[in-house]
């Protein structure tokens, strides 16, 4: 350890430019570093939250806008043209799976409310209420790892359990229902009945096992799309919502599905909120600058290391002479940079925490807590890492040269 | 000159290996600054097209939709229409809409004018822009969305428009010349909005174009649809094609028009449609592009300063390696100034080939598709701020050997080799 702080005392002294300009530029990498990781995020975070993808969360006046969801309705009360040509489930069950495929992991999840029968859709809706007496079927699922899943949202149930992904892969028979709506109005098209303590509904000849309760006022038995009755009708409502926005050509995918499914069901497709291509690639250009940067970087310090192992090409062959192994002095010196490095890191966070984040967050809102002490921890093993790769390299060049020809070599 | 020019040859030559690692560094420096210049253009890329129509007197309107085979008095369809009623307006920049059928299938006509299409070019998928097109005598340039009809670059096809003041159909011959990426940001009307707080970068909507057809259960084919198709507006004026305003109208008024014949003309376009001052537009775009700027600062000062640190680390070292050759020059006769001038000389061979690299790199990236979804362009400014870090290099090149030298004897510089 002394002779690594004597080594970087020499290196302070005999090369005071050079030094300082290993630290400053050690200083900027950390910086820089830093602050793409947060301009990084917070393109992601915005790109989920944002449902425009331009203008942030601020509007024009300097408001904070309220974050919006990307939900999108296909259709609500009832398909165009519900009773002209009625529309059985089993016709459109394949849409969930297709969604997946275009959407991906982007679902937060999909909803289809059906009727058990084909029934006057008038009747869902009381007057004055608005309050729906018939039960409906919810056929609902989310998409993860290429398979529909359990969803993001509304999951929570007020008694037993939601469906598992196990439960969405085996399509188990099984439902969550509003009780006591179910029970209290329990209604010719679906018929609940307990056996030895355990709860069944039975809706178009499917018998499903209640797992879990909704909210008690609510008329819906939820089930998965595998495990849905195909004769029931696509009646009342389609919802997708969905964790990021789309981009234009997953919109347009999404129109050619609507169409391919539904036809003139539908008198149009909504428009959909899509990913604004301008801040894509205004984000994809920021991104190749930080790379640019890095490498950048990489190169500087590395110029300047080699620098400072040229000067000392002379004290390293006298080393090897009086019997330093190669081992023994690339340690020394990898710890000597290591040292160097981590006190430069620390530094170079603090000051960004104290003096650049507060400017940084004024203009990237997202990022406010991100740089928690775990991200430090993390940013700083990558670049001691990435460091110590790049140094090693060069100091083990240096290392293996003969005595004598280190002794030899020019400035 | 040419004695520089030769020492300075020689010194690239005799620290090949650091002056190309230099080059290297130095490329990413211009490669980076070309990048940031490009980002910094794709804020404002929205103001420009608009910035001679958002003035402190002009109007906007959104004149009512008309069909466009009838005229009704009052009612604003053409240019000719305004300028015959106010002939204070000395410039109309509007969007403007036609029905046009390419090779049998309806596109959605939108027209833009020449300077619109100068100023503004959106992302293309393939082709070129219609400013950048070859203009052919009795063939109509276009540029069309996605669509599902095989309508693509590089083919002509018999186009079908309506006649202005006509209503009957006559047929052009149409060449596709770009297609627009979808998703890409148009010139098109604002939607949705409040009039008031609109800025220019409203009028640049994110445009995701769908287009599909299905056979119905009554066996008739449904199409769903918003493709469209881009042509000039005094293109299509030469042939006569009826195109008429769609809900987006700038006026700029003579200098000279008194705020009371402008009081005078808002009322009678009032009857026309909703009128908006400019000036609010105007100043809601400023503070739009301030808020781009500020969002821009934090990349733009991390760039510039590593961009000046990286630069002075370069020439440090140069100068360092350089520097016993230059006591070997000084004792043979030269003067620092000229040992100086060598090493300018030796970094200028550096540019140069720092410069090559990067268009090598900058023209690989480009063919491989690394650069197609980025905002990265090269114009005047970038070609400016490449300058201005050759520039930086340069000065930093001379200043470093002159800070380093100092008050060191020559014979001390020639016997410091450790």
């Amino acid at each position: 350890m002394r002779y690594i702080l004597k080594n970087i005392k020499l290196f302070a002294l005999k090369n005071t430019l050079v030094f300082i300009l290993f630290l400053v530029s050690l200083f900027v990498s950390v910086t820089v570093l830093l602050a793409a990781y947060g301009i990084y995020t917070e393109y992601h975070e915005k790109a989920d939250r944002d449902i425009q993808g331009t203008e942030g969360l601020y509007d024009l006046e300097g408001n904070k806008r309220e974050e919006s969801d990307i939900e999108y309705l296909l259709f609500q009360q009832g398909l165009d043209k519900y009773y002209e040509r009625p529309m059985k489930f089993e016709e459109c069950r394949g849409f969930f799976y297709d969604l997946g495929t275009i959407f991906g992991d982007k679902i937060d999840y999909i909803d289809f409310s059906c009727l058990p029968e084909l029934i006057d859709i008038d009747e869902l809706y009381r007057k004055s209420t608005g309050q729906t007496y018939v039960p409906y079927i919810s056929v609902t699922s989310g998409y993860k790892d290429g398979e529909l899943a359990v969803p993001d949202s509304f999951t929570t149930v007020y008694g037993g359990r939601y469906f598992t992904n196990e439960d969405y892969r085996i399509d188990a028979k099984v439902c969550i229902i509003g009780f006591e709506e179910l029970q209290k109005h329990n209604h010719e098209y679906m018929d609940l009945t307990e056996e030895n303590g355990t709860y069944y509904v039975t809706t178009n000849g499917v018998k499903y096992e209640v797992i879990g309760y909704h909210n008690p006022e609510a008329m819906a038995v939820t089930v998965t799309p595998g495990a849905a009755p195909g004769d029931c009708y696509v009646g009342e409502s389609f919802d997708l919502k969905l964790k990021e926005v789309p981009t234009a050509d997953e919109y347009r995918k999404f129109t050619e599905l609507v169409s391919y499914y539904f036809a003139d069901l539908i008198s149009d497709v909504t428009k959909m909120p899509t990913a604004n291509i301008d801040t894509q690639y205004f984000y994809n250009t920021n991104i190749w600058i930080s790379v640019i940067i890095a490498l950048a970087a990489a190169i500087n310090l590395a110029v300047l290391y080699q620098y400072v192992l040229v000067s000392r090409r002379k004290t390293l062959a006298i080393f090897r002479l009086v019997g330093g192994t190669k081992n023994r002095i690339r340690r020394l010196y990898i710890l000597e940079t290591t040292l160097i490095s981590s006190v430069m890191f620390v530094i170079s966070a603090i000051i960004f925490n104290v003096a650049i984040k507060p400017f940084i967050i004024k203009v990237y809102p997202y990022i406010e807590n991100l740089y928690t002490l775990k991200v430090y921890a993390i940013m700083f093993l990558i670049y001691m890492a990435v460091t110590v790769v790049i140094l090693n390299i060069m100091i083990m060049r240096y290392v293996s040269k003969a005595p004598v020809n280190l002794m030899k070599e020019e400035n | 000159m040419l004695a520089y020019i030769k020492y300075g040859y020689l010194e690239f030559i005799k620290y090949l290996k650091l002056n190309l690692i230099i080059a290297i560094e130095l490329s990413a420096l211009i490669i980076m600054s070309i990048f940031t210049v490009s980002t910094l253009n794709s804020q404002l890329r929205f103001y420009e097209p608009l910035k001679d129509d958002l003035t402190e007197t002009g109007v906007f309107i959104r004149p009512e939709m008309i069909s466009h085979r009838v005229t009704p008095e009052n009612k604003l369809v053409y240019d000719e229409d305004i300028l015959k009623k106010f002939p204070e307006v000395n410039k109309i920049t509007s969007f403007n809409q036609f029905q046009f059928n390419i090779g049998g299938a309806d596109f959605e006509g939108k027209s833009y004018s020449k300077k619109m299409i100068d100023s503004f070019e959106p992302y293309l998928e393939d082709g070129v822009w219609l400013s950048k097109a070859k203009k052919e005598k009795g063939v109509l340039n276009v540029v069309v969305s996605y669509n599902i009809k095989n309508v693509d670059v590089g083919n002509e096809y018999e186009g079908t428009y309506i006649v202005k003041n006509n209503g009957k159909s006559k047929t052009v011959k149409v060449r596709v010349v770009g297609k627009v990426r979808n998703g890409s940001a148009i010139f098109d009307r604002a939607q949705g909005k409040d009039f008031t707080k609109v800025s220019a970068y409203d009028f640049f909507p994110s445009y995701a174009v769908y287009d599909t057809t299905t056979i119905d259960y009554n066996g008739e084919e449904v199409e769903f649809t918003n493709r469209f198709v881009i042509a000039c507006q005094e293109d299509l004026d030469e042939i006569g094609a009826e195109q008429h305003y769609y809900q987006t109208v700038f006026l700029n008024f003579d200098k000279n028009t008194t705020d009371e014949r402008l009081s005078e003309i808002k009322e009678t376009l009032k009857l026309s449609g909703d009128v908006y001052d400019t000036k609010p537009m105007k100043e809601n775009t400023y503070q739009m592009i301030g808020s781009k700027i500020a969002f821009l600062l934090p990349i733009i000062i991390g760039v510039l300063l590593f961009v000046i640190v990286t630069t002075i680390c370069m020439s440090a070292i140069n100068a360092k390696k350089q520097l016993r050759s230059y006591g070997i020059y000084y004792t043979c006769g030269s003067r620092w100034r000229q040992c100086i001038m060598i090493s300018a000389f030796s970094s200028l061979i550096t540019e140069v080939i720092a410069c090559i690299l990067s268009a090598l790199v900058l023209v690989l990236a480009q063919s491989f598709g690394l650069l197609s979804e980025t905002v990265i362009e090269f114009g005047l400014w970038q070609a400016v701020a490449c300058v201005a870090v050759l520039v930086l290099n340069l000065i930093t090149s001379v200043i470093m050997p002159i800070i380093i030298i100092g008050k060191t004897q020559p014979r001390e510089i020639i016997k410091s080799n450790e």
